[in-house]
């Protein structure tokens, strides 16, 4: 059954990708979404703090998603983003946009279970709402 | 122009710190918060910070390399004081770790600096600041580094207007260390052990241009945060209190006349007695009679099942609103702390009558370290009590001693203003009970020893046992002549 945060993740990558959405879309979408986390973050718990929780997140969506990939070994002195991409951009759009969903709602989930649901949404206010890219209004009334 | 600057004190949103820092923190100081780990110094800096920061002043809290952010968080907003709203808003969290990790100070410092220029903080908090030393010296910074480091970081927050917080982990105030001069205040907190009770102590060791109250403040951390217990202030002067000091009935018929017309109000009495004799009964008839003339009265127990030690009598008066009671059963108690409960209640309810019942149970409720001054701590409450303009019945278990005349253990007799006494004596095979009043501060009062009998939960006051001498020995003998001293006072009484 899909979560509240679940669905928010995948309605805020479903409007940055696009209705048109490909593989390589998604992928940058998805990443796009995890370097905001990263910014709203990495200023409260540090690059590696921030790195910490990203590889909890990739183990977690591993389980269903082996082809995501598992956090390098040793201590990670930053989130490699990089691979994230392209293991993405590897599957069909579909599929892409599945363990990115799930990559994001398990960061999400993690960081819940740490600091609390309202700490949770205070921190990540501007992360994970609707993306706005379509045509600015117009007036149709010249 | 001669005159001074103005400092501006800030409330700290702690209870009782601002009194201890008379008056509040100093604005644009450069603080210290040390002591050992789990001492509660990142509990305070929250404290301190939740209450201080606003939109229009915000605060900066950068964390270095000791608690990491994540737990902190989670941590500090289990206090009530916590407001999640505030994050990101007027209080921002920078984490320096990535620049501390290497080592160089003058990173760190830069960083600092550069933040602060860029928020324009009111309030800058650094923790934990001896990870920022301890990184320092790994990669062999030198002393007068650091020292430099210290002192520009004090002159970068106070040019920029920031009262500033460094929350460090110190085990010892003699250690060398630069960060001690630069300081302008400095808090340390204590955790003092002795078998298995632990109270946290708080010392203002050092407080630029303020005379900050000297000494070790008890303070405790609840779901609310830190609440430290100052001295309390006095709310009524003695001149004040002296002006009409009227006569309080005890609600024991014939006691007001043996006490001279009642106990003089804003007096303090001790009902000394051994264990059964009725202290607790005359000190809830006392509060009785209180409410009966619609004075507000407040009791501190400390028996751990207060509901099953309870005389009736006090039972039904803790069912009315005129008699309150305060929740003295915490584990290692101060004397400021049951001091604070008190004067708080005192103050809510405007009582007139204050009981502590009893001593012996208010020293077993009192944390092993302080029962080395409880004789010095005692005579303080007593006197802030008195201070309040209340009058307080303190009961003592006595142990009946028959070949030494005593009124009360630990050397309190100089410390109330009055003293009743209980004992028991054998007469006739049977174990009766016999009061007198020994001290009424100023004022005459009866010299009898008068039998008492409690019956349905009341103290019944009798007569002189005139055919009895050697009372006070515990086994009095019947007189067969009568005493040929000098006629008494027709009153009975004497003056004191």
């Amino acid at each position: 059954m899909p979560s509240p945060a679940g669905d928010r993740v995948a309605a805020a990558l479903s409007s940055r990708a696009g209705p048109d959405a490909n593989a390589s879309s998604v992928a940058v979408s998805v990443v796009d979404l995890c370097r905001e986390l990263e910014r709203s973050l990495t200023p409260i718990v540090g690059q590696r703090g921030f790195a910490a929780l990203y590889g909890r997140s990739l183990y977690l969506t591993s389980r269903d998603f082996p082809w995501i990939g598992h956090p390098p070994d040793g201590v990670p002195t930053a989130a490699d983003l990089g691979a994230l991409r392209s293991v993405l951009a590897a599957q069909s759009a579909a599929i892409g946009m599945r363990g990115g969903t799930a990559l994001l709602e398990a960061f999400h989930s993690l960081l819940v279970s740490m600091l609390g649901a309202a700490l949770t949404e205070r921190l990540l206010a501007d992360v994970l709402l609707p993306h706005s890219s379509g045509h600015a209004a117009q007036d149709l009334n010249r | 122009m001669t005159s001074p600057v103005m400092i501006n004190r800030l409330a700290t949103g702690v209870p009782g710190l601002d009194t201890v820092l008379a008056g509040g923190l100093p604005e644009f100081s450069f603080n210290l918060i040390a002591g050992p780990p789990g001492s509660g110094k990142t509990t305070l800096a929250h404290q301190m910070m939740f209450a201080l920061a606003s939109p229009e002043r915000p605060a900066l809290y950068f964390t270095v390399l000791g608690e990491p952010a994540l737990k902190m968080l989670r941590y500090q907003q289990q206090f009530a004081f916590f407001d999640a709203a505030a994050i990101n808003g007027s209080i921002r969290f920078i984490n320096l770790s990535d620049e501390a990790i290497g080592g160089d100070l003058d990173l760190v410092l830069r960083r600092i600096v550069e933040e602060v220029k860029a928020a324009g903080p009111a309030f800058v908090f650094v923790d934990s600041f001896r990870s920022v030393i301890m990184a320092g010296t790994a990669e062999g910074a030198q002393i007068n580094q650091l020292q430099s480091f210290v002192q520009q970081l004090g002159v970068q927050m106070t040019s920029w207007q920031a009262t500033t917080f460094l929350i460090g982990e110190y085990f010892s105030e003699t250690e060398d260390n630069p960060v001690f001069t630069v300081a302008d205040g400095i808090f340390w907190l204590r955790q003092s052990l002795q078998r298995n009770s632990m109270v946290r102590k708080l010392e203002i060791v050092k407080m630029r241009g303020q005379a900050t109250l000297p000494g070790l403040h008890t303070f405790r951390i609840t779901d609310a945060g830190v609440t430290v217990f100052a001295p309390a202030e006095r709310a009524v002067s003695a001149e004040q209190r002296d002006i009409a000091p009227s006569r309080l009935p005890m609600g024991v018929e014939g006691l007001d006349a043996m006490l001279g017309g009642g106990l003089p109000s804003g007096f303090s009495l001790l009902i000394a007695g051994p264990s059964g004799s009725g202290k607790s009964i005359l000190a809830s008839s006392f509060l009785a009679e209180g409410a009966r003339r619609g004075e507000h009265g407040v009791i501190a127990t400390f028996e751990q099942n207060p509901t099953r030690m309870r005389n009736p009598l006090l039972s039904n008066l803790l069912g009315s609103p005129k008699v309150t009671t305060v929740d003295a059963r915490s584990r290692d108690l101060s004397i400021d702390e049951i001091l604070l409960l008190l004067i708080t209640e005192i103050r809510r309810t405007g009582a007139a009558r204050v009981v502590i019942d009893s001593l012996s149970g208010l020293e077993l409720a009192v944390a092993p370290t302080f029962r080395d001054d409880f004789r010095e701590s005692l005579a303080r409450l007593v006197f802030a009590l008195s201070a309040e303009g209340v009058t307080l019945l303190v009961t003592s278990e006595l142990e009946d001693r028959y070949t030494d005349l005593r009124f009360s253990p630990y050397g309190t007799a100089f410390m109330t203003d009055a003293i009743i006494v209980h004992r028991y004596i054998e007469v006739d095979s049977r174990l009766r009970r016999m009061m007198a009043v020994v001290k009424l501060r100023g004022s005459a009062h009866s010299d009898e020893m008068r039998e008492f009998t409690i019956v349905d939960g009341q103290i019944i006051i009798g007569t002189m046992l005139e055919s009895q001498a050697g009372l006070l020995s515990g086994r009095p003998t019947r007189q067969t002549t009568a005493a040929s001293a000098a006629p008494p006072d027709p009153r009975g009484l004497h003056d004191a």
